[in-house]
C-alpha cells in the first residue's frame, strides 16, 4: 500500500478496512495481558466487520432508550448471530434484552 | 496524529467510515439510568458503539468526569465520585480503552464544595487502577483564579498521566467554542516552562515561531490544494497567509460560509474518502502529508492503536500499555523524562547565555584605586568603605549598572554631605559581605564602615558586631542606583554621628531577573581573593 499504488488508483476504501482476523488477534493480545472485557470488545468488533455500516447504524439505534421491543431485540440478536456469524454479538443482543427489560427501558409491545 | 472529531455519535461513526477521523472520544457515560437515558442512551447501547467503531479500526475513548449526573439532576443521592467508580465500571465492562474523566466540564460543581478537587484526583486514580488509558481532563475551564487552575493541574502534571489534559486549545479563548479551556494559545509558554522547571512531558515540545508559521503555512497550502482537486469553494492565497499568521478566528478573511456547507454536505453524502484526499495531496506535491495520512489508513488495517494507552511513533509504530508497561514500583522507578526527549522539553527559545543577559564587565571602572601599603586604625570623623577583592580590578560594574566610579563617587559623596569624611580600603581575604564590612569596621576611627561587593552588595557594619550581624544590609544590589548608593553613604555617617538613618527603599523583584549575573560577577570576586594579604589602604583616583 503505496502513495504510488494511490494514484495509480489501485487502492480503495474497503483496502483501507481492518479485518476480523486482526481483530481476534488483537483480542488475543488484549486477553494474553489479562484484559477480558477489552478482549471480548475485539471479538465482536471482529464479527461486526462483516456487517454493512446500515446495519451496524439500525443496531446501535435499537439499543437506544425505548427504540425496540423485547421481542425486536431477541429477533436482531438471532439474525446477527446467524446471518453474519455473530454468535458473541447476538449473545450481547439478548443480554442487553433481558436488561433493557428489567429496566423498563423497552419499547412496550403493541398487544 | 490521530484525527478526532467531536461531532454527534452517527456523523462521527460516517466520517470514520470514510477514513477522514480515526479516534472518536466523546463516548459519554454516566453513573445512573436517569442520566444515561437523558443522554438517550443504554450502557448496551454504548457497549454497542465501542465494538462499532472497533470494527472499522476506530481508537475510541470514553468520557465521564464527577458531577454530571447531579448538574443533569439525575444523582440518585449519590456521592459524584461514588457515581464516577460506577461510570469507570461500565467503562471498563463495555470493554473500552480509555476513558477521559477528571470532572471535565462539571469541574466547577465539585471544586465548589470541601475537598472537591482531592475527590476529582481521586477519579483519575481510579481511572488508573483499572488499567484504563486516562486523559485526566485539565481541558475545561476549573476557575478564575490562575493560581487555582495551576495548582489543580499540578496534580496530574506532578505524577504524570496518559495525558495530562484530554485536549489542549491552540486557539486563544474566545474561539474555543467547548467553553473555554482552562489553558489555551496564550498560556504555551508557560506550559513549555513549567514542562522545564518539573522535568516533566506534558504533550508539548518548545518551537520556533518561524517553524510554526511554515507548518501553518503549508497546512493552508494543502487544503487549497485539496478543496481544488474536490472542486469546492476556492481558498485564495490572502487566505493562506492570514492562516498562517492568525492569532484568532476574527483575523481570517470572510468566507462563503453556504457555499462551504454545501460542499460539506457533497464530500458526506458522496463517495469521497481519505483515498481521494491522500491522492489529491501527493498530486499537488504534497507528498509527505499525503504519506502521513496514508500511514493513519495502515495504522486503523493493523489495529494496533486500539489496545490501552496507544500511540504512534513518527514510524507510524504503536507503542501502548502492552508493548511499554507502567512499571512504576516507587521512587526511581516507571517512566523518565531522559535523552533526547528531556533535552528536546529542556531547549525553550528564550533560554540564553548567562552572559548575554547583561555586561558583566563594562571595560572601564572609572576609578583606580592606588595601594598606599596595609590599612590602618584611622581617626574618628571617618567612615571606612571597605572594598572587596575585585573592585576596579578583575571586575567595573555593579549589578544595578553603575560603574565602581560612579558607585564609589555616590557612597563618598553621601558621607560628605553629613559632614565625615570617607576613607577607603580594600580587602583581599574575603569576598563575603559581611566580612568586608566587619574589616573596615575594625579600621574605622568612628568604628562605622561600609561593606561593599565589587557586584554592588553593601552593608553598613558597627565595630563589635559579629560579621553576620549588621546595622543595614543592602542585599538587593540590582535595585540601588546612584542616589541609593549616596543614601546609604549619609546613613553609614549618621550612624557614626549617633543619629537615625534615614530608610533606603529597594525594589524586591529584582533578584530573580538577575540572579544568574549575580553568581558570576560573585565568582570572579572570588577568585580575585589572597587570603595572606591584609587590607590595603587605597587611595581612588577617578577618571574625569
Amino acid at each position: 500500500m503505496t502513495l504510488a499504488a494511490v494514484l495509480a488508483g489501485e487502492v480503495s476504501m474497503a483496502d483501507l478496512a481492518i479485518r476480523r482476523t486482526t481483530l481476534q488477534h488483537q483480542a488475543e493480545v488484549a486477553a494474553n495481558n489479562g484484559y477480558a472485557q477489552l478482549a471480548r470488545n475485539f471479538r465482536r468488533a471482529a464479527e461486526l466487520t462483516s456487517i454493512p455500516n446500515p446495519v451496524l447504524l439500525e443496531t446501535y439505534e435499537k439499543l437506544r432508550p425505548y427504540r425496540a421491543t423485547y421481542h425486536q431485540l431477541l429477533a436482531a440478536a438471532q439474525e446477527i448471530a446467524a446471518r453474519y456469524d455473530a454468535p458473541e454479538t447476538g449473545a450481547y443482543i439478548r443480554e442487553a434484552a433481558e436488561a433493557l427489560s428489567a429496566k423498563g427501558l423497552l419499547k412496550q409491545d403493541p398487544d | 496524529m490521530l484525527t478526532q472529531c467531536a461531532v454527534e455519535e452517527g456523523l462521527n461513526l460516517r466520517l470514520g467510515l470514510k477514513g477522514l477521523t480515526s479516534y472518536a472520544e466523546t463516548l459519554s457515560v454516566y453513573g445512573t439510568d436517569a442520566a444515561l437515558r437523558d443522554g438517550d442512551d443504554t450502557p448496551w447501547s454504548k457497549g454497542f458503539l465501542a465494538s462499532a467503531y472497533a470494527s472499522r479500526g476506530i481508537k475510541i475513548r470514553f468520557t465521564s468526569g464527577s458531577g454530571a449526573e447531579t448538574l443533569m439532576g439525575y444523582d440518585a443521592g449519590r456521592s459524584m465520585l461514588y457515581l464516577e467508580v460506577r461510570c469507570l465500571l461500565l467503562v471498563k465492562a463495555a470493554g473500552a480503552q480509555g476513558v477521559q474523566n477528571g470532572s471535565i466540564s462539571c469541574i466547577a460543581l465539585p471544586s465548589a464544595l470541601p475537598g472537591g478537587v482531592r475527590a476529582v484526583l481521586a477519579e483519575n486514580l481510579l481511572a488508573a487502577a483499572l488499567g484504563l488509558e486516562v486523559a485526566t481532563g485539565n481541558d475545561a475551564m476549573s476557575s478564575h483564579s490562575q493560581m487555582r487552575k495551576t495548582a489543580k493541574l499540578m496534580l496530574q502534571f506532578l505524577p504524570g498521566s496518559d495525558f495530562i489534559t484530554s485536549g489542549y486549545s491552540s486557539m486563544p479563548l474566545q474561539d474555543n467554542m467547548f467553553g473555554g479551556g482552562n489553558f489555551d494559545a496564550d498560556d504555551m509558554d508557560d506550559w513549555l516552562v513549567m514542562q522545564r522547571d518539573m522535568r516533566v512531558d506534558a504533550g508539548m515540545v518548545p518551537v520556533t515561531e518561524d517553524a510554526v508559521l511554515g507548518v501553518r503555512r503549508k497546512a493552508a497550502q494543502a487544503m487549497q490544494a485539496v478543496f481544488a482537486a474536490f472542486d469546492f469553494p476556492a481558498i485564495s492565497a490572502a487566505e493562506i497567509e492570514a492562516a498562517a499568521t492568525a492569532y484568532a478566528s476574527g483575523d481570517m478573511p470572510e468566507r462563503d460560509l453556504v457555499a462551504d456547507l454545501a460542499a460539506a454536505d457533497r464530500l458526506l453524502d458522496g463517495p469521497l474518502t481519505a483515498v481521494d484526499v491522500i491522492a489529491a495531496l501527493a498530486r499537488a506535491g504534497f507528498d509527505d502529508i499525503a504519506g502521513n495520512v496514508l500511514g493513519m489508513q495502515k495504522a486503523r488495517v493493523a489495529g494496533d492503536y486500539l489496545q490501552p494507552a496507544a500511540v504512534l511513533d513518527k514510524q507510524f509504530r504503536a507503542e501502548s500499555a502492552f508493548t511499554d508497561p507502567n512499571d512504576y514500583r516507587g521512587p526511581g522507578t516507571g517512566f523518565r523524562l531522559e535523552g533526547e526527549e528531556w533535552a528536546r522539553i529542556a531547549a525553550i527559545p528564550q533560554a540564553r547565555d548567562p552572559t548575554e543577559m547583561a555586561p558583566v564587565m563594562r571595560g572601564a571602572a572609572g576609578v583606580r584605586l592606588q595601594a598606599r601599603g596595609a590599612a590602618a586604625e584611622g581617626a574618628a570623623g571617618e567612615v571606612v568603605i571597605a572594598v572587596g577583592p575585585a573592585f576596579a580590578t578583575a571586575l567595573d560594574t555593579v549589578l544595578c549598572g553603575l560603574t565602581h566610579g560612579e558607585t564609589l563617587r555616590a557612597l563618598i559623596g553621601g558621607i560628605a554631605s553629613e559632614g565625615l569624611c570617607a576613607r577607603v580600603v580594600k580587602v583581599h581575604h574575603s569576598a563575603d559581605c559581611g566580612q568586608i564590612g566587619f574589616e573596615g569596621a575594625k579600621l574605622s576611627g568612628s568604628g562605622i564602615a561600609i561593606g561593599l561587593q565589587s557586584k554592588g552588595t553593601a552593608v553598613i557594619q558597627r565595630r563589635g558586631l559579629a560579621p553576620l550581624n549588621n546595622l543595614e544590609l543592602f542585599s538587593q544590589a540590582p535595585l540601588l542606583s546612584a542616589s541609593a548608593y549616596r543614601q546609604i553613604g549619609a546613613n553609614a555617617a549618621c550612624h557614626a554621628k549617633r543619629q537615625s538613618p534615614v530608610p533606603v527603599k529597594v525594589d524586591n523583584m529584582a533578584r530573580l531577573r538577575l540572579t544568574v549575573q549575580a553568581m558570576l560577577l560573585h565568582k570572579r570576586e572570588i577568585a580575585a581573593m589572597d587570603s595572606a594579604l591584609p587590607p590595603s589602604e587605597m587611595e581612588p583616583q577617578f577618571d574625569v
